[in-house]
């Protein structure tokens, strides 16, 4: 079996151990919530306390734990996620119809944070010291940990409001765009704020891991030689330092575009963004257990294969990598 | 649970006082304004959205930027009031809400099982000090369990417990909960010990409430006692309220109409379960006998009398106490929009305001944009749990009674309706007589068929939201087209409340093969109401048009014949076989865009048609030509419009000038000059 080979199985094999941990934790983390999902439908007193019980017994909320475990494993493997509380349609509906806004918004948000991050590592590692290093530096730790929902809400205020530059919600204006163009158009305009509030607040992660592995890298001893060579400072930083620079970077890469289908709850509430992430903020304010539970089997596989990829890219991109651990 | 349904989803909807608009606002007062005339016709907007926003401050911001019409529930924080009042283009406008806001205390636990040890308590709450701190003036103290919003069912003759800690300690000493180890808590008489630290659970997603509770913790500690405020999550709060009844006191709201359902799910002992409605856990023969009595009286008075009593029985007993009652505060575009109706627990945001709103400045028409923070789930009436279903289902769903802005009873699909009531075998039947010309939104006249169809299908399948509005009915009777019989096994009085303003009506052609009314979910809902439902962009809008043959809708905005004027023959003398221009001008009069076909007639016959469309108001020039070929003086008529021009014989004309040989000479020799020029030029 070649080694390759074999570090493919062995990684498979982790990625099937994950999910199956992830999707028993994200069975019980539900189960130890206080309230019952039931008490939201008869709390809105629609319910007569009988009725509550058939639904308990409908959606298998009577039974012991194990077995409603067991129904649940089975339910997943056969494609089926729930069906959602509030919603009355089936979770995988419920979650697809949201899907694709989700997808285009934060696609292109951490699309663009990774190409600014990465560039303004660079330069600022590269730079190290000077003063555009410390500008960088700071414009990226600073976006970074400010809440993003008050990054939002100052958007819609500045952008949205003062400036009128940009509507305030939704994704499309009410009366819609009547050709299809228009609406293409209309859609971008609306996701231009949320796009921006989530690249400004993400971006900052790539910079300081970009600069801070290339500032590791650009000590070695390879880069000594290689400027000793006589090689263009260019040369130096693109082809021996930033590649070697790149790992840890693409990783992260991975992972966040794992997180793609996860929305961004905050920031979708702030802009009323009909996605994922506003999805999974109703379906806890309504404890719509199916919808979670569903949201977060989509999020953890999604994820868990990103970071599948990222490892064998990893391998890929280092070779090191692949052989070391796994060498007989 | 006798009376689920819709009852606390309704709320918003049904509730009405006195309408008012505001010229000023003066906080701590009731605002001034005056009534807005309404003739219950329309709609008389063309094109309805409920958008989707749903963050507070995302429609306060779009609001305020004129991408939505209206900022309805929960309405304009008391502390921006003053900044919005300060746009011209913005008309705030305040409503009495029937919300009603006790400090609810747990009957079934020691000490709050003592009568006396309750109105204690009751005497430590500044009710006008959180009115003045909390609500910024918009809102006033409470006096009883039926707000004074429910208009006439409110009993002004309950007072309340004034603020006097003097007399809490004074009843808290003649309980014997006296500090008897001088620490500042007075002591439990049984066991000697501190009493405990009572907590007051809140919802922990409303600040003012979460003050509130500190406040009275404040006034709580001058007499000795602990109170301190619990922020709770809104589940665990129904949990520990509702389920396991495990709380001290808790303060949330109860927001409903009409009044009796409020006092029989919420006193009533039957309610005293898990999952039952009677939070305080009241216990009470009396109350009972009294409940029961109300809701089988067959006279409106009796049951005001009951209702009355109730309402000072139970400011004896006090299971909770009255707090305060909120004042809405709406507003709205008034640079856009005009014609908003305020109602109680809505206030501006409510069917009768989307039936008469419409752009400012015409009479009707324009587009009205309303935001909802919680997408509707359903627009099913089967279906419908909450206010924002219904504000939607409301508009495309009719009922045969409704109420009206001052809360009175107006006769809708129904036209008319009687009660006979049968009291020697406790029966009644209602017979309601309806209106003939209400049609279904796909054009199929509405019968009573269709009612006779509703009531027995919400009953047989026992759609819980309806199911205790329909329970009693044995039997539904059609005896013609337009006149529908209720058959019930009650004397009860709100009966035509029950079935006449409760129950959405179903179109019986397409509901009737529908079996699992609480899983179907029409994919295009039809209705009868004042609006067609046309688009549900889900987490976007809900897009509703005006119903144009609504039975409702103004006369004077159904569509007018065009006025034609101004018939213009040009020339009117011409030679046989030369073209003559027939102009006319075309005006839509009327309030609706209408098509209409305009046709040109020459000596009596129809020569050209044109289809034209014009928009209210809009007025263009249609022409005609025509040629003819015979010498004769010709009439022409144009819709009514006369006029007439003369055809004679060519006269022997003179050679023609050659025109065109002229000028293409005359460009001939100018292109060879150009190039002559050039070539001299170049030589040189």
């Amino acid at each position: 079996m070649s080694e390759f080979r074999r570090f493919l199985i062995q990684r498979t094999i982790y990625a099937i151990i994950t999910l199956i941990i992830t999707i028993t934790i994200n069975f019980f983390i539900f189960r130890v919530m206080p309230g019952d999902p039931v008490s939201m439908l008869v709390a809105e007193r629609v319910l007569k306390p009988s009725v509550a019980e058939e639904v308990r017994t409908r959606f298998g909320l009577n039974l012991p734990l194990w077995q409603q475990y067991i129904l649940y494993v089975k339910n997943l493997l056969s494609g089926y996620l729930g069906y959602s509380f509030h919603w009355k349609e089936p979770v995988l509906n419920v979650i697809m119809e949201r899907l694709p806004n989700t997808i285009i918004l934060l696609g292109f948000s951490t699309v663009l944070s990774v190409i600014i991050g990465v560039f303004l590592g660079v330069i600022s590692a590269w730079r190290r010291g000077s003063k555009i290093d410390v500008a960088i530096l700071t414009s990226s730790l600073m976006f970074y940990s400010v809440p993003v929902f008050w990054i939002g809400m100052l958007f819609l205020l500045v952008f949205g409001y003062y400036l009128g530059m940009f509507p305030i919600a939704g994704t499309i204006s009410r009366p819609p765009p009547q050709d299809y163009f228009g609406r293409v158009f209309d859609f971008l305009h609306h996701m231009t704020l949320p796009a921006l509030t989530l690249t400004l607040i993400s971006y900052g992660e790539f910079t300081l891991l970009m600069r801070n592995t290339l500032l590791d890298v650009l000590t070695q001893d390879y880069i000594v030689t290689a400027r000793a060579k006589g090689l263009r400072e260019r040369t130096v930083l693109v082809r021996h330092g930033m590649r070697n620079a790149l790992l840890p970077t693409v990783t992260a890469i991975a992972i966040s575009l794992g997180f793609i289908v996860s929305g961004a709850t905050l920031t979708e509430t702030v802009f009323s963004w009909n996605g994922v992430g506003r999805l999974i903020f109703d379906a806890m304010m309504m404890r719509d257990y199916p919808v979670l539970q569903g949201a977060f089997v989509i999020i953890s596989i999604s994820v868990i294969i990103a970071n599948y990829i990222a490892d064998l890219l990893y391998g890929f991109l280092d070779p090191r990598i692949k052989y070391a651990g796994y060498k007989g | 649970m006798s009376k689920g349904g819709v009852i606390s989803t309704i709320v918003m909807l049904l509730l009405t006082l006195i309408p008012l608009t505001v010229a000023s606002v003066n906080a701590g007062n009731y605002l001034a304004g005056q009534a807005v005339e309404f003739d219950y016709k329309g709609p008389k907007c063309d094109e309805l959205y409920f958008v989707v926003i749903t963050t507070q401050e995302a429609q306060m911001l779009s609001f305020k930027k004129g991408e939505i019409d209206v900022l309805g529930w929960p309405g304009v924080p008391p502390a921006q009031v003053a900044e919005i009042m300060a746009d011209p283009n913005i008309h705030v406008v305040t409503t009495e809400v029937a919300e009603y806001y006790p400090l609810v205390f747990n009957c079934r636990k020691y000490p709050f099982n003592i009568t006396d040890f309750r109105r204690a308590i009751a005497h430590i709450v500044d009710r006008e000090k959180i009115v003045e701190i909390l609500l910024l003036g918009y809102g006033r103290v409470s006096t009883s369990c039926i707000p004074k919003a429910h208009g006439m069912w409110h009993n002004p003759n309950v007072t309340g417990y004034e603020y006097n800690t003097t007399k809490a300690a004074e009843i808290l000493d003649k309980l014997g909960f006296v500090d008897t180890d001088g620490d500042g808590i007075r002591n439990d008489p049984r066991t000697g010990e501190n009493l405990p630290e009572f907590t007051i659970m809140i919802p922990s997603y409303d600040p003012i409430r979460i003050r509130m509770a500190q406040l009275i913790g404040g006034w709580a500690s001058e007499v000795g006692l602990r109170i301190k405020a619990a922020p709770t999550e809104h589940g665990t709060m129904i949990d520990k309220i509702v389920v396991q009844h495990d709380f001290d006191m808790c303060c949330w709201t109860y927001g409903w109409y009409p009044p009796w359902d409020c006092i029989s799910l919420l006193y009533h002992s039957s309610q005293d379960v898990p999952w039952g409605w009677n939070d305080p856990g009241i216990r009470n023969a009396s109350w009972d006998a009294l409940i029961d009595e109300m809701l089988v009286t067959p006279d409106m008075e009796e049951l005001k009398r009951l209702i009355w009593t109730f309402q000072e029985w139970h400011m004896q007993l006090i299971p909770d106490f009255p707090l305060f009652e909120r004042l809405m505060i709406d507003a709205y575009r008034a640079d856009k929009t005009e014609g908003w109706l305020p109602m109680i627990g809505t206030g501006i945001v409510n069917t009768w305001s989307f039936i008469n709103a419409h752009a400012k400045g015409q009479k009707f028409g324009g587009i009205i944009r309303v935001p909802v923070l919680k997408e509707p789930k359903t627009l099913s009436p089967c279906k419908v749990t909450s206010g924002w279903d219904t504000t939607v289902i409301d508009c495309i769903y009719d009922t045969l009674i409704r109420l009206d802005l001052q809360l009175n009873y107006i006769p809708w699909i129904a036209k008319s309706w009687d009660a006979q009531i049968f009291e020697e075998n406790n029966t009644q039947i209602l017979t309601f007589y309806l209106n003939e010309n209400v049609t279904w939104h796909d054009g199929t006249p509405l019968t009573a068929e269709d009612v006779k169809f509703t009531i027995e299908y919400y009953r047989d399948y026992q759609v819980p939201t309806y199911e205790p509005y329909v329970s009693s009915v044995y039997k539904v009777e059609a005896p013609d087209d337009y006149t529908v019989k209720v058959y019930l096994n009650t004397t009860s009085a709100i009966s035509i409340h029950n079935i006449g303003v409760m129950l959405y009506i179903l179109p019986k052609h397409l509901w009737e093969n529908v079996t699992d009314p609480l899983e179907f979910e029409p994919e295009h809902p039809i209705g009868s109401g004042p609006f067609k439902f046309v688009e549900w962009y889900k987490g976007e809008y809900i897009k509703l048009v005006c119903n144009e043959d609504y039975f409702k809708f103004p006369p004077e905005r159904k569509a007018v014949p065009f006025e034609l004027s101004n018939l213009e023959i040009y020339p009117s003398k011409v030679h046989v076989g030369e073209v003559v221009s027939i102009k006319v001008t075309v005006k839509n009069q009327g309030y609706a865009t209408v098509t209409q076909t305009i046709s040109l007639k020459v000596n009596g016959v129809v020569e050209d048609e044109k289809a034209i469309t014009l928009n209210p108001g809009q007025s263009i020039d249609v022409t005609f030509t025509t040629s003819k070929d015979v010498a004769g003086t010709y009439n022409v008529e144009i819709d009514g419009l006369t006029g007439t021009f003369t055809v004679e014989e060519k006269p022997e004309a003179p050679p023609a000038y050659p025109m065109e040989l002229a000028v293409g000479g005359a460009v001939a020799i100018v292109i060879v000059a150009a190039i002559a020029f050039y070539f001299i030029t170049k030589r040189r």
